[in-house]
């Protein structure tokens, strides 16, 4: 339960019991509560999309599967049984729609402009930008990360995305993507292998290791 | 400059979303739940919560490599234990595949005559039957013409077993000496490839090879170099034999022939496949061939002709050639023993025999697993192992992702496996589910115990 920071001391503890869980909100709209629903929907959307983008590389897309992904959850969500969290049942959905949409867009050429590059360029944080040099070099630098992620296979794409830029446990990934925890991390140990041996043969100086 | 990758993606950036693009979204996710399902792919409900990436079979090998914990990516989240978890899950042996698969490969590496190579320490002395396929083939004869008085000490020499134990009389460690006579150079073939011939009755001292080990050696102290080899011959066919015997898994049943004794004493390397029979039937004393008596018919039916190869054991295309002294002159009244009869059928069975030594039941009562007959369920595993499950469904696999296209959807295929190894049933909904059935169905497996064992299969279509 996540105390409430805004709110006054004496506060807190009311306000902390009146925010309800992912699972009473779950329960609620299984009984036909479309505002707790909604309070899901409001919750969860912005990682679906960020998801989605991630998965889609495109941000109309992302949207429209942001938007499938909460409304075929809506619909099943009679055969939600509270087993596991809310979240991971969602994040399921949202994967399957998204290589589902992948899939039938195969053929299809993707869009020149990435949305992942075009964020990260837009972005700036505090001490990351040194001017107009060094985000042209970190542009580059995301550039040929978005590439090297794209190479790689749908299982090992989706696995990195969810655990390395979603910041998704081994557990929590195993649980949405339905394979073995031991597998989880072999994806994970494959997929940065190889991102590190496309970046070295880029020219980009990349360590696997956390700082 | 280096940079951290797991900083990297984890501090991706993305453009910052207003709160009002996110209400916006959220309306519109809101009034799209309200209004008629339109728009949606063509995923059905039921793919839609299903497992996206679940194992696949290739991954189960794969998957067995213990990842440090340490190169588990930081989860923003915080500590948490799944890097430990997960490096226990991935070093689980049951994921691992074994060298070796059982004791019945390990029996064939060594009856291959490529893969036991006569030990450096015994020289042995190559026969003119020898191709360059044997290891050896050592010449008893050429061994005994060194000796001409062999013969003669060995009629005179005491067995070494004899005076050891004083509460056995003589004649019985006498009347035992002639199986082990038996079951030494016969079982001595599959092991080392090297042909041991019988004794001669005019060269070879019969004593040394009807008390193995300790004669031989006893011998080799007195008589030197030639004994010393023939020591070490005996032995290493003794052990030979005891190993082949422990790896044996599935014993044949031979018919209780005799055996014709070889004109020339010299019997030729065994060929690898048909030598687990011959030393089956040396084990077991009901189907060695007695040493022919003089005038028996039998043995006169089986009288040794010059120059001809040993006859095949009961119609089987054996070629290791048991050999045995023929009766008459120069043979030693010791060897002279008589066989046990034999059930019909029963002969060769060394499980069989070993009980019929310690006194309990035989025949009837026992299932044919029990007397070791075929392959029982000792002999195959309760259940297919993942990794040769996950070979047979790789060899398979390729046909069955052709059924499909690429944009079709991932079909999950169930392949239930018999007890026999073969494959029972695949059921695989969808597009081209008779196509993935028909392929799937070629895989198979070692026999398992388990009536019945089903594996998951997820076919994605080629590119």
């Amino acid at each position: 339960m996540t105390p409430d920071r805004t709110s006054c001391n004496d506060r807190v503890p009311k306000l902390a019991m009146a925010i309800p869980t992912d699972r009473d909100l779950a329960q609620r709209a299984r009984s036909g509560d479309a505002g707790a629903y909604g309070e899901l929907v409001r919750r969860h959307q912005p990682r679906i999309f960020r998801l989605a983008l991630h998965m889609l590389r495109d941000r109309a897309a992302a949207e429209d599967i942001t938007q499938e992904t909460f409304i075929r959850a809506w619909r099943a969500l009679e055969g939600f049984d509270g087993r596991s969290e809310f979240y991971t049942w969602i994040y399921r959905i949202a994967v399957n729609v998204s290589l589902n949409a992948l899939r039938s867009r195969r053929a299809s050429r993707l869009t020149s402009d990435d949305a992942r590059v075009d964020a990260a360029a837009i972005e700036s944080r505090p001490g990351a930008s040194a001017g107009p040099a060094g985000d042209a070099a970190r542009k580059q630098q995301y550039e040929a990360l978005c590439e090297a992620i794209d190479a790689l296979s749908e299982t090992l794409r989706t696995t990195l995305i969810l655990v390395c830029i979603e910041g998704k446990s081994h557990e929590e990934a195993s649980g949405i993507l339905g394979a073995p925890e031991g597998t989880i991390a072999w994806r994970v140990h494959e997929a940065r292998r190889k991102l590190k041996a496309f970046m070295a043969a880029r020219g980009f100086d990349v360590d696997e290791g956390a700082p | 400059m280096t940079t951290h990758l797991d900083t990297l993606l984890a501090s991706w950036p993305l453009a910052p979303e207003s709160e009002a693009d996110a209400d916006a979204r959220h309306l519109r996710i809101m009034a799209a739940i309200g209004s008629p399902a339109g728009g949606l792919s063509a995923l059905s409900d039921e793919a839609c919560v299903a497992a996206p990436l679940p194992q696949v079979p290739d991954e189960a090998e794969l998957s067995s490599i213990t990842v440090p914990s340490a190169q588990a990516p930081a989860s923003r989240r915080g500590p948490s234990p799944e890097g430990t978890a997960a490096e226990k899950t991935m070093s689980n042996p049951t994921d691992r595949t074994r060298d070796r698969q059982s004791l019945v490969d390990l029996a064939k590496l060594a009856t291959s005559p490529s893969m036991t190579p006569p030990p450096p320490s015994v020289s042995v002395t190559r026969g003119v039957e020898a191709t360059k396929d044997d290891s050896g083939i050592v010449d008893f004869s050429a061994l005994a013409a060194e000796d001409p008085g062999a013969e003669a000490r060995s009629k005179t020499t005491e067995l070494a077993g004899q005076g050891l134990f004083d509460d056995v009389p003589a004649a019985a460690i006498a009347a035992s000496a002639p199986s082990l006579a038996k079951s030494a150079p016969v079982a001595a073939a599959p092991s080392s490839a090297a042909a041991l011939a019988p004794p001669s009755s005019s060269a070879l001292p019969v004593a040394a090879v009807a008390e193995p080990a300790p004669a031989a050696s006893d011998s080799s102290k007195k008589k030197g170099p030639p004994m010393l080899l023939l020591g070490g011959a005996v032995a290493m066919a003794a052990a030979a034999a005891a190993v082949f015997l422990v790896m044996r898994s599935k014993p044949e049943v031979v018919a209780p022939h005799p055996i014709e004794p070889s004109a020339p004493m010299q019997a030729t390397a065994a060929a690898p496949a048909v030598t687990a029979p011959a030393a089956t039937a040396a084990a077991a004393p009901v189907a060695v061939a007695e040493a022919p008596a003089a005038g028996d018919p039998a043995a006169k039916a089986a009288a040794p002709k010059p120059g001809a190869a040993a006859a095949p054991l009961g119609g089987k295309p054996a070629s290791a050639a048991v050999a045995a002294a023929p009766a008459g002159a120069g043979v030693d009244p010791k060897l002279e023993f008589k066989m046990p009869a034999a059930a019909p059928g029963k002969a060769g069975d060394l499980s069989e025999e070993m009980r019929r030594r310690v006194g309990g039941e035989t025949g009837a009562g026992m299932t044919p697993a029990a007397t070791g007959g075929g392959a029982g369920p000792g002999n195959v595993p309760q259940k297919p192992s993942q990794g040769q499950v996950a070979g047979a469904i790789a060899g398979v696999l390729p046909a069955a992702r052709a059924c499909i296209g690429s944009d079709d959807p991932v079909v999950k295929a169930t392949v239930m496996f018999k007890s026999d190894g073969s494959v029972q049933s695949v059921t695989a909904p969808g597009a081209g589910a008779a196509c993935i059935k028909a392929a799937l169905s070629k895989a198979k497996v070692q026999p398992f115990a388990e009536a019945t064992y089903s594996f998951p299969v997820t076919v994605r279509g080629t590119n």
